[in-house]
């Protein structure tokens, strides 16, 4: 899960996304758009492994993101 | 005040010396108050924004893997934060110099996440949020970081064009 937060650039958030993820630009952008304007996203649902190597990836990055269970 | 260029495959960077100073001295003084973070395992709204909640939802997950990272996470940023302050200043310029510099996508990408660092920490340390600039009377002295939070934010931006453009 990612969370809005007022610092993080539009850009920034997006660029993230395709970099620690590897998706395209207009899958990014949704997903940025989507934790901008609710609060928060679910970026991706996977093993618990896998979800903590993002988590600190997107920590590395600055980005608010949560590992949550059972969404 | 500072610049960017697109040249080919780079980006020029120009910082005036007062901008230099400003920018060594965020990373720095950051990069030192990590350092100490990791020493004296000790947090702080900037230290804890910069190593956040691993989990809202379950306070032992979040212990615990807040616990694995935190060293990691707030050493990385420290490095990376030295590295970015002697970019800009390398050691041998001499005083009160400013920056002309050609960035290629990764020295460009090391940039733009210490700006990130910076911005964070200036945010947590005034308390920005979506409404502060509306609040903000003329003489209120975080107004200033304010406007240094989008001075960096405009240098940023500018380097996320370059680093994640297409092709």
């Amino acid at each position: 899960m990612v969370w809005d937060d007022p610092v993080n650039l539009m850009t920034y958030v997006t660029m993230v996304l395709r970099r620690v993820f590897g998706f395209s630009r207009e899958r990014a952008e949704a997903l940025m758009l989507r934790v901008h304007n609710e609060g928060r996203a679910v970026v991706a649902e996977e093993p618990r492994e896998q979800a903590e190597l993002h988590v600190a990836q997107l920590h590395g990055y600055g980005l608010q993101a949560t590992i949550e269970r059972d969404l | 005040m500072a610049q960017l260029h697109r040249e080919a495959d780079r980006m020029r960077l120009v910082l005036e010396p007062g901008e230099v100073e400003v920018l060594v001295s965020l990373a720095v003084g950051l990069a030192e108050r990590l350092h100490r973070a990791v020493r004296d395992d000790m947090d702080d709204p900037v230290v804890s924004r910069l190593a956040p909640t691993v989990s809202r939802g379950d306070a032992d997950v979040d212990a615990e893997l807040r616990g694995m990272l935190r060293g990691d996470l707030l050493s990385v940023r420290a490095q990376r934060l030295v590295k970015f302050a002697d970019d800009i200043r390398p050691p041998q310029a001499p005083a009160g110099s400013g920056l002309d510099r050609l960035l290629d996508r990764d020295a460009a990408l090391s940039a733009v996440e210490a700006l990130n660092d910076l911005r964070l920490a200036l945010a947590t340390t005034i308390g920005f949020d979506d409404h502060l600039r509306e609040e903000l009377d003329t003489d209120d002295p975080r107004r200033e970081a304010v406007g240094l939070m989008d001075a960096l934010a405009w240098m940023q931006g500018g380097l996320i064009e370059f680093v994640d453009a297409d092709g």
